[in-house]
């Protein structure tokens, strides 16, 4: 080999060496410099206890008295003709106004009173907090939920002072770690339909309950059993949650739940299927309640209930549908959280609505999210012998998610009666700014 | 956790099942559709409705309705300040501490110098006989509309049309157009009608309105009834269908009766909000019942022997004087030895000791021994001494 | 990703094509065959501005290298260990050489020298230092990677206290240079989240960017991991005991790793863009290495701080020790926890 092709065997020797020194240099990172393999709080520090809760203060306007009442309805009573709860202010469902005005009876089939009638008014609608504990070392839960309840007297309008209301206290058991079943026993959220899931001030889209909340969001007190079976293959699980209390899951001013008043318990459950896949979240659900009507003492007037919910969520969709149907047998003296009643009317009801919103989340400075809702409710309902009423209402509402602790609420009803009850001036703005803590 | 489970729904389903709650008795309603729909299910017109609520025997449907076909309004006798009274029960409550007057609607094309004008005959009930809340008590309350124009309370009340409260009004909604059968051929005492009820015809029996005592909250005034109870062979309560006494107002209140401008005489309060109380009759008391008799086979029928079958005198044995002897057949007596001596002592009035007005067995009869049921009812006056009292 | 070649051995051709076609003396063959390994400089190479003097003394640099590179390989293959000893010695202590020449090189200029029969003189490892003015690099353009960091350098170390009642623990301290470029920090190795009786293990985790997490379920029950903290979101789906799902986390910010069946399950995943971080112990303690002296913006997350802590700092070549960081304990653990769809669940309802 000649000199000059030694050189540039050399060199292209040289050559191939750098190169491939360069190209392992690219292949093989290096190792990091700095490294942490995380860090998990030893469990001597968990707090076992833990508080939250709201206030959700409001802003609202009725129209007319603020109740769904007419001027001119002499009718005895005068709230089965028409739908007390509609002039709905707040997310407990208290009406603006439930004051039938002199001379004028009802008969407890009613919600609780803002006392505000047709003017407008700011609200403190509730003061929630909220205790629980998880048990260190045993798959104990315990919660309680103290709502303070403020409102004041003097109107003549049923107002019935401040109070204090345990509206749930229980525990939940988890006995096994490898199934997904929970036992509750206490005073818990109804197990009937989904608009219980939301029927806090500061988890629900809007500001007031459904037409048909007042059958499907009631606490109660007895004992619960969830059970949720997860069939992966098919990004779904089914899912059955089965109750027995003492008066099922009517709200309170319809039938009191701390107390059995006819020694037989209230069943009510539901089974539901879900579908979580990635882009859509689907849930389906029937439901259904027996028992005797803890409204009376009678164990032969019987209450039935049947239902089925929709949920779907995708790409910032959410759309929530129930429908609910009611029976209710005749019977004895009637206890409601309103008063006492000399009996019990049979009643029936059918109704539903249907919510669509669609939530934008967002980074502008406090704003983290905005939300665009409206639902559409429908309720057919009669007491026997009584005047068949069907009422509608159209609500639309924006909501909007302010840092991560406060939201802000705006939302208008426009009441409709369509059949049967006297057409009247029942239309509500309402508002809510709600601080969780 | 399975075992726990087991002995645990054991546990609570032997704890139920020994649970013998007492439930309070239940408020019921009885109307003529009601006794209706049990004629029409093979009940005999000897079955009773109320039984439950301290009325030894209830309420016959009998005396409701006869079954016959259609069935018709029965007319039974009773005393209402002395006088023989007939009567109808439309109505039966149990358990009801008061019942209400709800409002009917009459059209009116008019209204003129405080007057109605062309008032119809078609009136808009506002409640239903099957609900709870329902009595023949209404507030009437004229509505200027066109004819036709309305037919339910909805419509009256989103026409805003000029309304003017009236009086009240005492009709029976009846699933038909009822026959008044026993009134015939006494014309009078009751009409019959249909009017409309949320949109749907609304068939009625319309009685005497006054006076109807409306209270407050449109709750109706009651007034007591007095049903005759003895103590039968058995050693038991019983209140056989003898006439009863229809009284005037409140007890004790000495609520003296309407007087008739004609005759300045008290007469009864034709249709009232009827409260049952059962007059424990001394053992000294007797019932004019001839063998034979409505009351005498009444009285057999409960097991009760009071039966006073004549009366003294020669009066009383003259056959001519038949009818004014059958117009006292079932006056309770609680000296029958004086009452029942001549035809003149028992056809008087407020002398004898006749359990014959509120006033007499209020005065007569130790309080421990007037009773108050849970059984109210209501009872129009439909003739009085066989006179037909006008609707 | 492309292979980037570095610009110091681009010119590898280059340098190839001078070799062969030069005619100067330095690169005239040498009588024993080695003719072609230039010792002399500087090159032969016109320099008319600042950039042609750049490429100069990079040029020279890697003349340099390949000379006591190739020069020692000679020596070494005629049995003369002490040349190839001293030249490889000499090569070691070549600004910047390259950590795989200094990988390959290194054991044997050790071995020559002990052939040589003295003892290993071998420099230390080259450091991340400015080389010698005679071998400026060339100014940085858009095209040239970021520069590596290296293990060795100064180190920042001190405690976080704060926290509330959360305590100090899982805080993560990163540093960003400022009048400067950060190194681009190497994706993290053998990274896990654990689910082990329905919490995340561990439950706050610091990784660089780019580093690719693994999802361990070791529960007798399903999960459903999701995080909805854009733009790292992601969901994997249900998986079962046993089973792993791997993400790779290729964007800045902190990440809420939450179960879509278990709402009382919450972690945190921070992903920092620097290779200088740290994540503090139980008590506060913290330590991060490899830093050049300067000036640095430095940053501390905490879980229950509402704000981060945000500060600057200067790192000289000792380092920093007993720095004293504070964190906010202000921020309460979220009341409620969305689904994968974004809807918030109460944690006491269970499902």
């Amino acid at each position: 080999m000649t000199v000059p092709a030694v050189r540039a065997c050399a060199v292209a020797i040289a050559s191939l060496l750098v190169f491939a020194a360069a190209a392992r240099a690219q292949d093989t990172e290096p190792e990091p410099i700095n490294d942490s393999e995380g860090y998990t709080p030893p469990p001597e520090t968990a707090t076992p206890l833990s508080i939250n809760g709201y206030v959700d203060v409001g802003f609202a306007k009725a129209q007319g008295d603020g109740t769904s009442f007419a001027p001119a309805d002499t009718r005895v009573p005068l709230d089965y003709g028409v739908d007390g709860f509609a002039p709905a202010v707040n997310a407990r469902g208290d009406a603006a106004s439930t004051d039938p005005g002199p001379g004028r009876t009802v008969n407890g089939f009613l919600p609780r009173s803002a006392g505000i009638g047709g003017r407008p008014s700011f609200l403190l609608n509730t003061m929630d907090v909220d205790f629980k504990y998880t048990a260190p070392g045993a798959p104990l839960m315990v919660f309680s939920r103290v709502q303070f309840l403020p409102r004041f007297f003097g109107l003549g309008d049923g107002g019935d002072g401040t109070r204090v209301v345990v509206e749930q206290a229980f525990g939940r058991l988890v006995p096994f770690d490898s199934q997904e079943l929970a036992l509750s026993v206490g005073k818990f959220d109804s197990v009937f339909g989904i608009e219980y899931l939301d029927n806090q001030a500061n988890i629900r889209t809007g500001v007031t309950p459904s037409l048909i909340a007042r059958y499907t969001t009631g606490q109660s007190i007895g004992a619960k059993l969830f059970y949720r079976l997860q069939i992966a293959p098919l990004s779904s699980a089914l899912s059955l949650n089965v109750a027995v209390t003492n008066s099922g899951n009517f709200v309170e001013v319809l039938q009191p739940p701390d107390a059995n008043l006819t020694g037989a318990p209230v069943a009510s459950g539901r089974l539901g299927y879900e579908l979580n896949a990635a882009a859509l979240q689907a849930k389906l659900g029937v439901s259904a309640m027996a028992g005797p009507r803890n409204d009376q003492p009678e164990r032969s007037a019987q209450q039935h209930a049947y239902g089925a919910d929709l949920r779907i969520a995708v790409a910032g969709l959410y759309l929530n549908a129930e429908y609910v149907r009611v029976d209710e047998g005749q019977g004895g003296p009637k206890t409601t959280s309103v008063g006492t009643f000399p009996f019990a009317s049979a009643f029936w009801a059918r109704g539903g609505y249907a919510q669509l919103a669609y939530a934008l989340a967002l980074d502008a400075g406090p704003l983290r999210k905005v939300t665009l809702y409206g639902r559409y409710d429908r309720r057919h309902a009669w007491f026997e012998g009584y005047t068949a009423i069907t009422v509608d209402r159209i609500t639309g509402g924006l909501r909007l998610d302010l840092w991560e602790a406060v939201i802000l609420k705006g939302e208008y009803l426009v009441n409709r009666e369509l059949v049967g009850a006297p057409t009247v001036e029942n239309n509500v703005f309402t508002s809510s700014l709600v601080y969780s803590w | 956790m399975r075992h726990v489970a087991r002995a645990a729904f054991v546990l609570g389903a032997a704890a139920l099942a020994a649970c013998e709650v007492q439930s309070p008795p239940r408020a019921q309603l009885w109307t003529l559709a009601d006794v209706a729909a049990l004629y029409a299910n093979g009940a005999p017109p000897t079955d009773a409705i109320a039984t439950d609520a301290g009325l030894p025997g209830g309420v016959a449907l009998s005396s409701m309705l006869n079954k016959s076909d259609p069935p018709t309004l029965a007319v039974q006798k009773g005393w209402a300040e002395g006088y023989a009274v007939g009567y109808t029960t439309t109505e039966a409550w149990t358990y009801f501490d008061e019942i209400w007057a709800q409002p009917v609607y009459i059209p009116v094309t008019g209204w003129a110098g405080g007057a109605p004008q062309n008032q119809s005959t078609e009136p808009i009930f506002s409640v239903g006989a099957d609900s709870l809340f329902y009595s023949p008590f209404w507030r009437m309350i004229y509505v200027e509309a066109p004819k036709d124009a309305v037919k339910s309370t909805r419509e009256i009340l989103d026409g805003n049309y000029p309304l003017h409260p009236g009086r009240g009004w005492v009709a029976a909604l009846s699933p038909f157009e009822i026959g008044l059968g026993d009134m015939q051929p006494t014309a009078g005492g009751a009409i019959t009608g249909s009017g409309w009820l949320d949109g749907s015809p609304a068939p009625f029996v319309k009685f005497p309105a006054t006076p109807v005592g409306i209270g407050d909250d449109e709750v109706i005034d009651e007034v007591p009834i007095f049903h005759f109870v003895f103590v039968n062979d058995e050693g038991k309560w019983a209140a056989p269908a003898i006439p009863s006494v229809l009284g005037t107002g409140p007890l004790y209140s000495q609520t003296p009766g309407p007087i008739d401008s004609a005759t300045d005489l008290p007469t009864p309060k034709y249709s009232g909000y009827w409260r049952v109380y059962n007059v424990i009759v001394p053992a000294s008391g007797r019932v004019f019942a001839p063998a034979g008799s409505d009351a005498d086979m009444a009285l057999t029928a409960a097991g009760v022997n009071v039966q006073a079958t004549t009366i003294q005198g020669p009066e009383a044995a003259d056959p001519t004087n038949a009818a004014k002897v059958a117009a006292l057949v079932g006056r309770v007596a609680l000296d029958p030895a004086t009452c029942f001596a001549s035809l003149a002592a028992a056809a008087a009035r407020f002398t004898c000791p006749y359990l014959e007005s509120q006033a007499k067995i209020e005065s007569l009869i130790d309080k421990s021994a007037i009773v108050r049921t849970d059984v109210t009812v209501t009872c129009p006056i439909v003739s009085i001494e066989g006179i037909p009292v006008q609707p | 990703m492309r292979a980037r070649i570095p610009r110091s051995l681009a010119f590898a051709p280059l340098l190839a094509a001078l070799a062969v076609t030069s005619t100067s003396p330095a690169s005239a063959a040498p009588a024993d065959g080695r003719g072609w390994l230039g010792e002399e400089m500087p090159l032969p190479l016109a320099v008319r501005t600042a950039q042609d003097l750049a490429v100069k003394a990079a040029a020279e640099k890697q003349y340099l290298i390949f000379n006591l590179l190739a020069g020692g390989k000679l020596a070494w293959d005629s049995g003369d260990f002490a040349t190839a000893a001293t030249k490889w010695e000499a090569l070691l202590r070549v600004h910047g050489l390259d950590p795989e020449i200094d990988k390959v090189m290194r054991p044997l200029a050790k071995e020559a020298r002990g052939r040589a029969g003295g003892t290993a003189s071998v420099p230390a490892p080259p450091v991340a230092v400015a080389p010698p003015p005679e071998f400026a690099p060339p100014p940085p353009d858009a095209t040239e990677p970021a520069p590596r960091a290296h293990a060795a350098g100064a180190t920042v170390s001190g405690t976080v206290t704060g926290g509330g009642s959360h305590g100090p623990g899982g805080a993560v301290i990163w540093l960003k240079r400022i009048g400067g470029e950060t190194p681009k920090p190497a994706p993290a190795r053998g990274k896990v989240v654990t689910q082990r009786n329905k919490t995340f293990i561990p439950h706050v985790l610091v990784v660089p960017v780019g580093t690719k997490v693994s999802f361990r379920n070791e529960d007798a029950i399903f999960h459903n991991i999701f995080s909805l903290s854009k733009p790292n979101d992601f969901d994997t789906g249900l998986y079962k005991q046993g089973a792993t799902y791997q993400q790779t986390f290729k964007h800045t910010g902190v990440v809420q790793i939450l179960c879509n069946i278990h709402s009382s399950m919450l972690g945190v995943i921070v992903v920092v863009d620097t290779p200088y971080f740290a994540q503090a112990e139980a008590s506060g303690a913290f330590s991060i290495k490899g830093l050049t002296p300067g000036e640095y913006e430095l940053k501390v997350w905490h879980e229950a701080a509402s704000k981060l802590n945000e500060q600057r700092l200067t790192v000289g070549p000792g380092g920093v020790r007993g720095l004293s960081l504070q964190v906010g304990g202000d921020k309460r653990a979220p009341q409620f926890v969305p689904d994968k769809s974004g809807k918030p669940r109460q944690s006491h309802i269970g499902y």
